[in-house]
C-alpha cells in the first residue's frame, strides 16, 4: 500500500530507503564515523547546481488515525531545514516539505499490516542524496523543509535519520515506545518538553560530525539512553519529569561533551576516556567509578558509561 | 466494473422484491433467505444511493496538496488502497491519471485550484473535503467550467469516517458559524476603541515612512495601504481563520487561530502562540514579535519607531553630492608618485637593514648565489613561483589525509604563505644587495671614494638603484605616455629582480648552502680585490704605481 506522495507524473515509486538500508547494520562506534564520512562524502560530491536549475515543490499531506493502536514511524530526510512536533489529536501525522524536485522524490508510505507509515525524501538517484551547498547558503530565501507532526494519541516507535539537517524535533508528549535517531553532519536540537506518557524502552541517539544538543531526556522516561558521536559538540541534559531510573552509554570520539544532571538523582558514572579530560565536581571517587553524593539515598538512579577519546567531558547540576 | 456491480444489485434487488412479501417455508432456509434478502436489499439501496449520490460516501485515510509551478494536485487515499488524484498539469486536468479536460494554465481555474489547495493545506482532511465541496470558484465559461465539474465529480462522493467526524453539513456549519463568531470577535475588538483625525494623519505617515524603507518596508507598506485597521488589541482565537491581513493599530495582535495573510501591528506587539498560523510575514512596528510556539510562514520583522523615522528623514533630506575632487596639478602628481616611492624605499631598506643586522651571511650568501648564478637563479626562480600554489594544494591535501596532519593545518598554510612572502622579500632585498655591491666595487675599482663599503651601503645602493626606474616613472608622471615606458620597465627590473632572488633563496636554501653561490672566482677582478683592506695593493693602483 506504500506509495509516495504527489508525484508530478502520476507513477508509483516504490524507491527504498537507501540510506536506511545501508545504514541498517548496527555496528557499534563506528556507525557513527560512518554516518560522517556519508556525510561529508554526499556534501563533497554535491554538484554546485544553480538554485535557478531547480525545481522546488511543496507538499503537505496528512493522514487520519483509523484505529491504529501503535504505529512505526520512520523519518528520513537529507538536507535542509528538519522539524518534529506533536500534533493533533485524529491525525496520526501532517507532514510539510519543501523540495527540489529534480533532485528527491518524496515517501510516504503506508503499512498497515506491521503498522508503520515512512516519510521523507529519497533520492531520485540510486547512489545517493547530493546536496546543493549553494541552496543550503540561499536560506535567506527559502531553503528546503521538512515538518512533520505526529500523533500523540497512540504509542510510536520512532525512528529519524538525518543527513546535513539543521533539525529541531520536539517528542515532548508523544508516546513514544522507542526512540532511534541517526545523523550525519547536522546541528540537531532534540527536547522532551512534556513527560511521555508511555514508559519507553531505549533512546538511541548517533550523531556524525555533529553539533547535538538534547534536553529534558528524563521526560523520555526510557529505561536506556545510548549516545553514539563522532565528532562535535554534545550536550545532554538528564532534566525532566523522573519516573524511572535510567542507563546510559555515552561515546564520543573527538569533541566536547556537557553533561547536565539533575542534583536530586542519584548519579554513577563509569569513565572510560583516552585524552579527554573530565570535571569530577560533585562526584567521589570509588573504585573506578564516581558517584554522586547522594547516590545512595536517591530515589532514581543514572548510571552512565561515558566513553572519551579526545576532548573533554563537563558535568553542571542542575536543581 | 461498475456495471457489472449495478446489474447484479438490480438483480438482487428484484429477488428481494420478489422474496420478500413469500411466506417462510421452513424455519432454517427461511432463516437464510431472509438474511440474503436483507443483504440484497442493503446492497440496492447502498447501489441507488450512490447513483443518486444520497448519503455513501468513499472514506479518505489521507490527504496530500502537491503544488510546484509546473501542476497542483490533490490526492487522497481511500478504503482498499484506492486513490482519488485530482490535478491540474500543462493545461490539462486529470483525474486518476484520466484527462478529463483542459485549462488555461495561469488563467481562472489554475489560479482558484491553486488557491483553495493553499488554503487547505492548513485545514485536516476532513475539513479540507468540506472545503472542496463548498468550493464555488470563479466565474467559469467553456472547457474551463466543463473541466470544473468534472473535477467537483470527483470529489462529490469522498468523504471521512463518521468515527469521531461530524457531518459535512454540520462542519460546514460550524465553519460557518466560526467565520461569525471571527468577525464578531474582531468587530467587538474594534469597538472597544474609536478612530480620531489624528490617526489618520499618523496612518498616513506610518506609510510614507514604511516605503522610506527598502529594505523591509514597503511590503509592509502595501499591506497597510490595502488592508482595514483594526483599532486597539486584536486576539485571533484558537480555531478560528481570518483570510487575508490583519493589521492592528494602538494595540497588540494575538494570534491563536490562523490568518492566511501578514499580521502587522502598529506601535503593538505580535505574539502568535502554540498552534497558530500566519500565512505571511507577522511584522511589529514599534513593537516585538513574539514566538510563543506558533508559526509564520513568512518573515518576522521588527521595525523600531526610530528607524521608520530616520529612515523618512533620510528620504525627504537628499544626500548632500559628494564635492567634486579638485583636479590634481602635474606638480601634485609627481609629488605624490615621488612620496609613495620614497614611503616604499623606506621600507624596504628598513626590512633590508634588519636582515643585514640579524642574518648578514645568509643574505650575502644568497646574493652571491643571484650574482654568480644569474641565469639558473632566475630559471628556478620562475618555476617556483609557477608551483607555489601546486605545492601549497599538495601539501593540503597530503595534511588532510592525516589525522595529525588536519589539526597542523591551520598553522602549516598560514606558515607556508609567510614562507613564500618571506622568500620573495628576502630575494629582492638580496639582489639589491649584489647589485649595489657590483656598483660600489666598480666605482671602487675606478677609484670613487665610498663612506661605507659594506652590506648596509650595498643594500642602500641596491634599492636605489632597482626603486630608481620607478622613481623616473614617478617624476615623468607629468609628461603623459612617456610615463608608461618607465613603467613598464621598472614592473619587468622589479618581476626579474624578485624571481631571481627567490630562486637564489631556493638555490641556496635560504642562504644556508653556501657552496652554491660559487665564491671561487678564479682570477680575482679589480672590483673584487677593492673589497679587500685597503693596505691590500689593487691591480689599478699597481698600474698607476707602474706608471
Amino acid at each position: 500500500m506504500g506509495h509516495t506522495a504527489g508525484d508530478a507524473d502520476g507513477g508509483t515509486h516504490e524507491d527504498g530507503w537507501e540510506v536506511s538500508t545501508r545504514t541498517s547494520a548496527p555496528p557499534t562506534r563506528n556507525r557513527a564515523v560512518a554516518l560522517a564520512i556519508t556525510a561529508f562524502v554526499c556534501l563533497a560530491a554535491a554538484a554546485p547546481r544553480s538554485a535557478a536549475a531547480q525545481t522546488w515543490r511543496t507538499i503537505t499531506s496528512a493522514r487520519q488515525l483509523h484505529g491504529e493502536r501503535e504505529m512505526a514511524v520512520h523519518v528520513q530526510y537529507g538536507a535542509g531545514r528538519f522539524r518534529l512536533s506533536p500534533g493533533t489529536g485524529g491525525e496520526l501525522y501532517r507532514m510539510e516539505m519543501r523540495y527540489d524536485e529534480d533532485t528527491f522524490i518524496p515517501v510516504r508510505e503506508y503499512d498497515p499490516a506491521v503498522p508503520s507509515v515512512r516519510l521523507g525524501l529519497s533520492s531520485r538517484e540510486r547512489s545517493g542524496v547530493h546536496v546543493s551547498l549553494g541552496d543550503r547558503r540561499r536560506d535567506g530565501e527559502n531553503p528546503p523543509t521538512l515538518d512533520v507532526a505526529l500523533t500523540p494519541d497512540i504509542p510510536l516507535t520512532l525512528t529519524l535519520e538525518m543527513g546535513a539537517v539543521e533539525a529541531v524535533a520536539d517528542l515532548g508528549g508523544l508516546a513514544l515506545r522507542r526512540v532511534t535517531y541517526r545523523t550525519g553532519a547536522s546541528a540537531t536540537h532534540v527536547t522532551f518538553s512534556r513527560p511521555n506518557p508511555v514508559e519507553c524502552e531505549a533512546l538511541t541517539i548517533e550523531a556524525g560530525a555533529a553539533e547535538f544538543r538534547a534536553d529534558d531526556i528524563a521526560n523520555a522516561n526510557c529505561a536506556r539512553v545510548t549516545f553514539r558521536g563522532g565528532v562535535g559538540k554534545v550536550s545532554l541534559d538528564f532534566g525532566g519529569s523522573w519516573r524511572r531510573s535510567m542507563t546510559g552509554d555515552v561515546t564520543v570520539g573527538i569533541g566536547s561533551l556537557s553533561l547536565r544532571l539533575p542534583r536530586d538523582v542519584g548519579v554513577e558514572v563509569r569513565l572510560n576516556r583516552f585524552l579527554a579530560s573530565f570535571d569530577a565536581a560533585g562526584f567521589e571517587k570509588r573504585g573506578g567509578a564516581y558517584y554522586s553524593g547522594n547516590f545512595n539515598s536517591a530515589r532514581y538512579r543514572l548510571v552512565l558509561d561515558v566513553n572519551a577519546t579526545f576532548g573533554g567531558v563537563e558535568v553542571a547540576w542542575i536543581n | 466494473m461498475h456495471l457489472s456491480s449495478c446489474r447484479r444489485s438490480l438483480g438482487a434487488l428484484v429477488l428481494a422484491l420478489l422474496l420478500a412479501p413469500a411466506p417462510a417455508r421452513a424455519a432454517g432456509t427461511g432463516r437464510d433467505l431472509r438474511e440474503d434478502a436483507q443483504a440484497a436489499l442493503n446492497s440496492s439501496l447502498l447501489l441507488l444511493r450512490r447513483m443518486l449520490h444520497i448519503g455513501t460516501q468513499d472514506d479518505v485515510f489521507s490527504h496530500a496538496i502537491s503544488v510546484s509551478g509546473r501542476e497542483a494536485t490533490l490526492e487522497f487515499e481511500l478504503a482498499a488502497g484506492r486513490t482519488r488524484a485530482v490535478s491540474l498539469r500543462g493545461g490539462r486536468v486529470f483525474v486518476d491519471g484520466a484527462q478529463v479536460g483542459t485549462y488555461a494554465p495561469g488563467g481562472s481555474l489554475d489560479r482558484a485550484w491553486r488557491r483553495v489547495l493553499a488554503d487547505g493545506a492548513q485545514l485536516e482532511t476532513r475539513a479540507l473535503l468540506v472545503a472542496l465541496h463548498n468550493w464555488r470558484g470563479p466565474a467559469l465559461s467553456g472547457v474551463e467550467l466543463a473541466a470544473k465539474a468534472r473535477v467537483d465529480e470527483a470529489l462529490r462522493d469522498l468523504g471521512v469516517r463518521a468515527a469521531g467526524a461530524a457531518a459535512p453539513q454540520a462542519v460546514a456549519a460550524a465553519a460557518r458559524a466560526e467565520r461569525a463568531a471571527e468577525r464578531q470577535a474582531v468587530t467587538a475588538a474594534a469597538g472597544s476603541q474609536a478612530i480620531r483625525l489624528e490617526d489618520i494623519a499618523a496612518l498616513d505617515t506610518i506609510g510614507r515612512q514604511l516605503r522610506a524603507l527598502d529594505d523591509a518596508g514597503s511590503d509592509v507598506a502595501e499591506v497597510v495601504r490595502r488592508t482595514p485597521v483594526q483599532l486597539g488589541d486584536v486576539t485571533v482565537e484558537a480555531g478560528r481563520k481570518v483570510d487575508g491581513n490583519l493589521v492592528v493599530y494602538r494595540g497588540g495582535a494575538d494570534v491563536f487561530g490562523e490568518v492566511s495573510g501578514s499580521v502587522v501591528a502598529l506601535f503593538g506587539d505580535v505574539t502568535y502562540h502554540r498552534g497558530a498560523v500566519i500565512g505571511k510575514d507577522a511584522v511589529s512596528i514599534g513593537g516585538q514579535v513574539l514566538d510563543k510556539g506558533g508559526t509564520v510562514r513568512g518573515e518576522v520583522k521588527t521595525i523600531a519607531r526610530a528607524d521608520l523615522e530616520s529612515a523618512a528623514s533620510n528620504r525627504e533630506a537628499p544626500e548632500p553630492r559628494a564635492a567634486p575632487a579638485p583636479a590634481m596639478s602635474a606638480l601634485d602628481l609627481v609629488f605624490r608618485d615621488v612620496r609613495n616611492i620614497v614611503a616604499v624605499f623606506i621600507a624596504f631598506a628598513m626590512l633590508g637593514f634588519g636582515t643585514v643586522f640579524f642574518g648578514r651571511r645568509h643574505l650575502e650568501i644568497v646574493a652571491d648565489t643571484a650574482s654568480h648564478s644569474f641565469g639558473r637563479s632566475f630559471v628556478v626562480g620562475l618555476l617556483g613561483q609557477l608551483l607555489l600554489l601546486p605545492t601549497f594544494a599538495m601539501l593540503v591535501v597530503g595534511l588532510v589525509f592525516t589525522l595529525v596532519g588536519i589539526l597542523l593545518l591551520p598553522f602549516a598554510a598560514v606558515a607556508y604563505v609567510i614562507a613564500a612572502i618571506v622568500a620573495l622579500v628576502g630575494g629582492y632585498l638580496a639582489v639589491a644587495h649584489a647589485v649595489g655591491e657590483t656598483f660600489t666595487r666598480r666605482r671602487m675599482a675606478h677609484g670613487a671614494f665610498v663612506r661605507a663599503p659594506n652590506a648596509y651601503g650595498y643594500l642602500f645602493a641596491g634599492l636605489v638603484g632597482l626603486l630608481g626606474l620607478w622613481a623616473a616613472a614617478a617624476l615623468t608622471g607629468w609628461m603623459g605616455p612617456v610615463v608608461i615606458v618607465f613603467r613598464v620597465a621598472a614592473v619587468i627590473v622589479t618581476w626579474i629582480a624578485a624571481t631571481t632572488g627567490f630562486g637564489a633563496v631556493l638555490l641556496s636554501r635560504a642562504g644556508l648552502r653556501e657552496t652554491f653561490s660559487g665564491r671561487h672566482f678564479g682570477e680575482a677582478t679589480d672590483e673584487y680585490l677593492w673589497a679587500t683592506p685597503p693596505a691590500t695593493p689593487t691591480a689599478a693602483r699597481m698600474k698607476m704605481d707602474g706608471k
